[in-house]
């Protein structure tokens, strides 16, 4: 396979996903989390920084208010991480590839683009954007369906699965980061629990937290799931055993060192202790796994478009 | 044949254009679904009988499907100077253009016959130019010729063929008449739109594929990687073939990666290629891959920075000498421009005889040469009635279309054509024939003209059928897409 052709893969797979975090990121808080003692306008700020587009958000629109938030993080084709323009740049890059997809999966990517890019935002913003999160994230399951059932080459599905749980990974930590301070808050269940909650449905562990635990949901717990479980898919730990399976018949092509970051972090969640973690102050826990998880995209980054061989 | 020209000043290249030749010229077109007394060809009955019997609610309705699936599949056109990111779809017609057995039958024997001429002018252009020293052929205009590549000379091609796939223009201008207009020689495209325009009708119009004996054409890339592979330099086995493009912002890039992801080879641009130890590699997954063909859908000037334009970014250095020394086969090769401009073009006939000892089958349009004193006088006495081209023009632009222009335009192409003679070719106006075709008003006549696309591998290759291009705009010759061109589903009839 094309090393570019290879780079156009992973980076498909990343935009696909960065558009279904976003779906999901919006979902957990809309509509505006119940009424307790939580801000609405606090979850909504959540988002915006979550996405890491704040002050491009400010500079634009000014005070943030829920509708604004929304159409920027859903809508915004200037925004670069928007939903739609994830999803645009997931085509780009398969158009640039559709050679090697089979013609399915091209069409399946690109008709979903052509589906959401005419929906009519305003009717949205006003009457509701989940039927439109609906859409998109069936568009993104018959996507994945089409690629498992039409593909015969093993190597475009490991590119593809590489860029999805490298970006899940990093949705996840940008997730525990943005609220990690109400993990630490075990004894104020009345304070914080839809906190939790939403730190759950933005990965899509709600239920996953339900199989494993069965119980009430409690912040020691949530970290520990989506950190250290690697029987649950949205576990930065199930990330990186499968980061780590996908990489290593790739090093040839990528080279050496990425396998070794990739083990490195592997180790690490492999080897960890929830309690530890936590006494060991959360926050620079997620800063240093944020950093290395960058480092390992950047060397990949190097592998795919350096070419080792001329 | 320089007297002959002298005597007469309508000697156009090296055909004289007799008065009755000119008279046939200004004829009014012929429709391919009537005769001229109004008749239904007995060819396109059963399609006229449907046509009347289907409510145009249905009709409008599969439009709007045809564009539903054209967008699905991305066959989508970025037009030049338009917002970046613009994408149009090329309008497709519903209604088909049928050619009978008989009239394809000629057809591709004539293709053939031309096909084979052009590829023996070019090797023997960049070999022995008997051509020229027979005096066929003036040497000036090859050597004048920028197209004319003179580090070809002396290269020995595999099977000496220059010119693998040819895409032909061709105009029905009479009964059983047809007119070459274009041998497009370098790298032509449209052949996609041959193949999807054909299985959205099948999808569309099932019921009409059982009324109609249509030939089928889905085979034409099973045939397009044979004839690649047998251009493989001498020895290769298994040769690695790839397919070369600008990338994703080209026009034609829907085709390119159409055709490779049909032929089941890479699509590569020139950043994927590179040459060492005399031979081209593209860079993959498990290191460096051997490159035995490239089938080049990128003009000849951005193949090699080396070798041709140093600032081209598209290029992949030090091609060209791997090319010359026979470690890489380039389709088509390079050089073969200089046998399909506009000037070059009125001698076609006369390489048929001299490398065929045959007679032309299909006709050359009558073409003036204003390089020449007398045409040039002729032209510009009559720039109404006739069609100026650039020679070295294409895709429509650079055009004066005499019977539809303004004095200011004549004059505006009077002083380009004094400024730079050779630079002009012009040929009488052709009655293009009409097809119906889906309009605002209903179904209305529209000029079409046929790209049939021509093979040569070990055999000369054809699929029965090609691309029609048809000039949507009522009375309108001009049918590229860049100019508000459409496109039309193409049905050669068995028998």
């Amino acid at each position: 396979m094309l090393l570019r052709v290879a780079d156009h893969l992973y980076w498909m797979g990343r935009y696909i996903e960065r558009a279904e975090n976003t779906a999901r990121a919006v979902e957990a808080i809309y509509p505006a989390a119940p009424k307790g003692s939580l801000s609405t306008d606090r979850e909504w700020e959540g988002l915006l920084a979550l996405t890491g587009r704040r002050k491009d958000f400010l500079a634009k629109h000014g005070p943030p208010s829920p509708a604004k938030i929304l159409r920027f993080v859903l809508f915004d084709l200037e925004n670069p991480s928007s939903l739609l323009a994830s999803l645009r740049a997931a085509r780009e890059n398969g158009r640039s590839v559709s050679a090697t997809l089979s013609p399915e999966m091209w069409e399946s990517l690109n008709a979903l683009w052509l589906d959401l890019q005419e929906v009519d935002e305003g009717r949205l913003l006003s009457g509701g954007v989940l039927p439109f999160i609906d859409r998109f994230k069936e568009g993104a399951h018959l996507f994945r369906g089409v690629l498992h059932s039409t593909l015969a080459e093993e190597e475009v599905f490991r590119l593809i699965d590489l860029g999805t749980f490298l970006e899940r990974a990093d949705h996840i930590v940008r997730i525990l980061r943005a609220r990690h301070s109400s993990l630490l808050r075990e004894g104020e269940r009345e304070t914080h629990y839809y906190s939790w909650v939403a730190i759950l449905r933005s990965v899509g562990a709600l239920g996953a937290y339900r199989r494993v635990y069965h119980d009430l949901i409690s912040p020691g717990r949530v970290a520990e799931l989506l950190i250290l479980r690697e029987e649950v898919p949205c576990s930065l730990h199930a990330c990186l055993d499968r980061i780590n399976d996908l990489l290593r018949p790739l090093a040839g092509g990528i080279g050496p060192e990425v396998v070794r970051l990739a083990a490195d972090l592997h180790f690490l969640l492999h080897d960890g202790r929830i309690k530890e973690i936590l006494r060991n102050a959360l926050h620079e826990y997620l800063i240093d796994f944020t950093a290395a998880l960058q480092r390992l995209g950047e060397e990949i980054d190097k592998g795919l478009r350096i070419s080792t061989c001329a | 044949m320089k007297t002959e020209r002298a005597s007469s000043p309508q000697v156009v290249g090296n055909t004289a254009v007799s008065r009755s030749e000119q008279v046939t010229l200004r004829r009014g077109p012929i429709d391919e679904m009537k005769h001229p007394d109004g008749a239904i060809r007995s060819h396109c009955a059963p399609l006229r009988e449907w046509l009347q019997a289907v409510p145009p609610a249905q009709l409008d309705q599969k439009r709007k499907e045809a564009d539903r699936l054209f967008r699905r599949l991305g066959i989508t056109f970025a037009v030049y100077g338009e917002a970046a990111g613009s994408e149009r779809l090329i309008p497709f017609d519903l209604i088909p253009r049928i050619i009978p057995a008989k009239e394809w039958q000629t057809l591709a024997a004539g293709l053939r016959q031309r096909v084979a001429a052009l590829n023996a002018f070019l090797h023997d252009l960049y070999h022995g130019q008997e051509i020229l020293k027979a005096g066929r052929l003036p040497a000036e205009m090859i050597f004048s010729n920028p197209q004319y590549r003179v580090e070809m000379q002396g290269i020995d091609l595999p099977g000496g063929i220059y010119v693998q796939i040819a895409g032909v223009d061709v105009v029905h201008t009479g009964e059983g008449e047809f007119h070459i207009l274009e041998d497009n020689l370098r790298t032509p495209s449209g052949v996609s739109y041959m193949l999807v325009n054909r299985r959205i009708m099948k999808r569309l119009f099932p019921e009409l594929f059982a009324l109609h004996p249509v030939a089928p054409v889905e085979h034409y890339p099973e045939l397009l990687i044979e004839t690649l592979r047998a251009a493989a330099p001498e020895g290769t086995v298994d040769p690695s073939v790839v397919l070369l493009t600008p990338g994703p912002y080209n026009s034609a890039y829907f085709e390119h990666t159409f055709l490779a992801q049909q032929m089941g080879i890479e699509a590569v641009e020139a950043q994927d290629l590179f040459v060492r130890d005399n031979k081209v590699y593209m860079r993959t997954m498990e290191g460096p891959a051997r490159v035995d063909v490239i089938y080049r859908r990128i003009d000849e000037d951005f193949l090699d920075p080396l070798a041709f334009r140093a600032d081209s970014v598209l290029g992949v250095p030090g091609l060209l000498s791997v090319y010359r020394s026979g470690g890489v086969a380039i389709a088509n090769a390079v050089g073969t421009g200089v046998a399909d401009d506009k000037a070059i073009y009125a001698y076609v006939p006369e390489m048929i005889r001299f490398y065929l000892g045959q007679e032309p089958i299909l006709k050359n349009v009558p073409t003036y040469s204003l390089r020449n004193p007398d045409d040039r006088s002729y032209v510009l006495a009559h720039l109404n009635e006739l069609v100026v081209k650039e020679v070295h023009g294409s895709g429509g632009y650079g055009m004066l279309i005499g019977p539809a222009s303004t004095v200011k335009e004549r004059e505006l192409f009077r002083q380009r054509i004094l400024r730079n003679p050779e630079n002009y070719i012009a040929q009488p106006t052709l009655a293009l024939s009409t097809c119906p075709t889906f309009v605002e008003q209903g179904i209305a006549p529209r000029h079409i003209d046929l790209r049939p696309f021509v093979l040569s591998g070990r055999t000369i290759h054809l699929v029965p059928g090609g691309l029609t291009r048809v000039a949507l705009r009522d009375g309108s010759l001009v049918v590229n897409s860049s100019q508000g061109g459409g496109t039309k589903d193409t049905w050669v009839l068995e028998e």
